[in-house]
């Protein structure tokens, strides 16, 4: 349809043709976005510097620390002024050679500067993190020599993040891709990253020994970012994106993963998988889980695409008492062609609490009193005890 | 006009001033401020967000929002934004004024607070998304003058805002009150069906596809 100033109102085809170039931007929280801006900054320096990193020309002392801020401009003087005392504009496109010191940037790398010029170690950048950032601060540290980058989202403390740093770990396999192989990477996150108390994805999860079984605020989206960086971070022909779209409803997180299909693969041209998580989290009944996992498997469900090899539920569990793992619930997945998959996690606990419990229920038994009020005592004073203690 | 339609319109030129910020898009001037307001409330179902019901005039200047220059006022003279090349713009109606604006950190610092309830947290995810847009597609110009030219050519080239011109009137109307969807979301909604086809995609890249196919249409007329 032409207008009366002719120009079209409507896209016409040959325009529409031209979006087979369009290529998804970052995706997720701004803090997210800005890591995975970092990601690729991260890997276009890699191969940019393939040279130099082999022939072991660049030095160990050429470390990287990038902090985000919403608007660098205006937060540098009032929030970023100790980083450094520099100003200067940041080029990231120039992945130059001799890279390091302090960059502060929005979430697109538009403007970003130079606070520092250098950084005399990572000791000195993990000084600079634990004594000037907050908790709530997203901030990548990069040993460039080393091929070494760490990532810190926000709510993780910064203080067991300096003590266990997140890596992210470049793998960029392109291994033919398929619904198992993402599952297999799924399941190795859990296990190396999130199954234990004292793994480093835990500690960015749990609030902490101090008050066990309770997890940070949006656990969900906390185990979403980490997870997609992890699936990006696998595969170099991975299209992988958050739906920005469920963000705040009723604790969605879904992960997108998309790829170009083998010739003769049953979807062409792409074939996807969707990935729908669902914490469950202590100090709700069973009703609650219940309708919890239910909900997931149906948004599960809703969110196949034509061409999904395969459509997930992922239930990563956080509750004291693991033992009902509502069985019945795969009868219910299984209909709609649905994966669910449990992915158990362990709590922090503070062992001296938990030692006192144990011998609290012991002696209550011995003498027959109940030992519920007994074991709240017992579990109360050891925990007060261990905070005393710091 | 009730207290509090004035009140949303002062949070949405708040919003807007910080997401321009946040994306590192060029200091916005008076005329595209009122240019960015028009596109917002042309895509804003776009994101399933009622716009507001304004009627923009037609100025030499491109479109005029008498409200969004109280708002602008409002937040200028409460420290929320500051305004550098100040000048008053002769205007037989209203008392205007030119410059750039930008928000100050006390802006940056209200908006995040207003940011934290459900309507203020969806409404500035949108409008950073459609600066993020801009910003991706102006992204290779390095000079920031040549940047906002190019945001400004979008932004005249706009569906809603062509159709709206090509009208003979004071006022440049968002939409014929039998219409349904303005050709802004028309355009999201076709461009959208089709990347859908081709990968899994979120709306701020819908949006950007929608601001490059723009610019080249700009590029073809001039």
């Amino acid at each position: 349809m032409t207008s009366s100033d002719g120009t079209e109102n409507n896209i016409s085809e040959a325009e529409l043709q031209t979006l087979q170039s369009v290529e998804a931007a970052p995706s997720g929280e701004p803090a997210l976005r800005f890591i995975q801006r970092c990601q690729e900054w991260f890997e276009k320096w890699l191969e940019a510097n393939k040279h130099p990193l082999d022939a072991n020309a660049i030095p160990a002392t050429q470390i990287l620390l990038f902090v985000f801020s919403e608007t660098p401009d205006l937060e540098r003087p009032a929030r970023f002024s100790a980083l450094g005392t520099e100003y200067k504009r940041f080029f990231a496109g120039a992945h130059a050679q001799d890279t390091q010191g302090v960059i502060l940037s929005n979430e697109n790398f538009v403007k970003a500067y130079r606070l520092r010029t250098s950084l005399v170690s990572m000791e000195d950048a993990f000084d600079l993190v634990s004594s000037h950032l907050e908790d709530d601060d997203a901030f990548v540290i990069a040993q460039l020599s080393q091929r070494r980058m760490l990532y810190h989202l926000p709510g993780g403390r910064i203080d067991d993040w300096c003590a266990d740093p997140v890596s992210y770990e470049s793998r960029l396999s392109e291994d033919p891709l398929s619904a198992d192989r993402i599952e297999a990477d799924v399941f190795e996150f859990h296990e190396n990253s999130l199954k234990f108390a004292k793994n480093q994805i835990a500690k960015m999860v749990w609030v902490g020994k101090d008050q066990p079984y309770k997890l940070l605020p949006s656990p969900e989206q906390r185990i979403q970012s980490y997870l997609f960086l992890y699936l990006n971070a696998s595969y170099k022909h991975l299209k992988g994106t958050v739906d920005e779209e469920v963000v705040g409803k009723g604790g969605r997180a879904d992960i997108r993963v998309v790829w170009n299909s083998l010739p003769g693969a049953p979807y062409q041209p792409l074939t996807s998988t969707m990935l729908e998580l669902k914490v469950l989290a202590e100090g709700r009944g069973l009703t609650y889980h219940r309708d919890w996992v239910t909900s997931g498997i149906k948004q599960a469900d809703d969110y196949r695409r034509r061409d999904s090899e395969a459509v997930y539920t992922c239930v990563f569990d956080g509750r004291k008492d693991q033992t009902d793992q509502m069985p019945d619930l795969d009868v219910l997945a299984t209909n709609k062609n649905v994966r669910l998959r449990r992915y158990l996690m362990e709590a922090p606990v503070n062992s001296a609490a938990v030692a006192a419990t144990k011998a609290a229920k012991s002696s209550a038994k011995q003498i027959g009193v109940k030992s519920k009020k007994i074991t709240k005592k017992a579990a109360k004073k050891p925990a007060k005890k261990a905070a005393a203690a710091k | 006009m009730a207290d509090h339609d004035r009140l949303f319109f002062t949070r949405w030129v708040l919003f807007l001033l910080v997401a321009n910020e946040a994306s590192g898009l060029p200091k916005v001037s008076r005329e595209r401020l009122h240019a960015l307001l028009f596109m917002s409330f042309a895509s804003s179902r776009y994101y399933a967000i009622e716009p507001l019901r304004q009627r923009a005039r037609r100025t030499p200047q491109g479109p005029y929002y008498r409200q969004a220059h109280v708002a602008l006022g409002g937040l200028v003279l409460g420290g929320m934004v500051s305004v550098e090349d100040f000048k008053a713009h002769p205007a037989a109606r209203d008392l205007q004024f030119e410059g750039l604006f930008r928000p100050t950190m006390k802006g940056v610092e209200v908006a995040r607070v207003m940011r934290e309830t459900i309507t203020g947290g969806r409404l500035y995810r949108f409008l950073l998304d459609m600066c993020l847009a801009a910003a991706a597609v102006t992204e290779h110009v390095e000079v920031g003058e040549q940047a906002a030219g190019e945001l400004d050519r979008i932004l005249d080239a706009d569906l809603t805002y062509r159709r709206a011109v090509a009208r003979f009137g004071d006022s440049l109307e968002l939409q014929d009150s039998s219409d349904a969807r303005t050709p802004t979301v028309e355009g999201l909604s076709t461009i959208q069906e089709r990347l859908d086809m081709q990968g899994a995609y979120n709306r701020k890249d819908v949006v950007a596809a929608y601001q490059a196919l723009l610019l080249r249409r700009s590029a073809m007329v001039a």
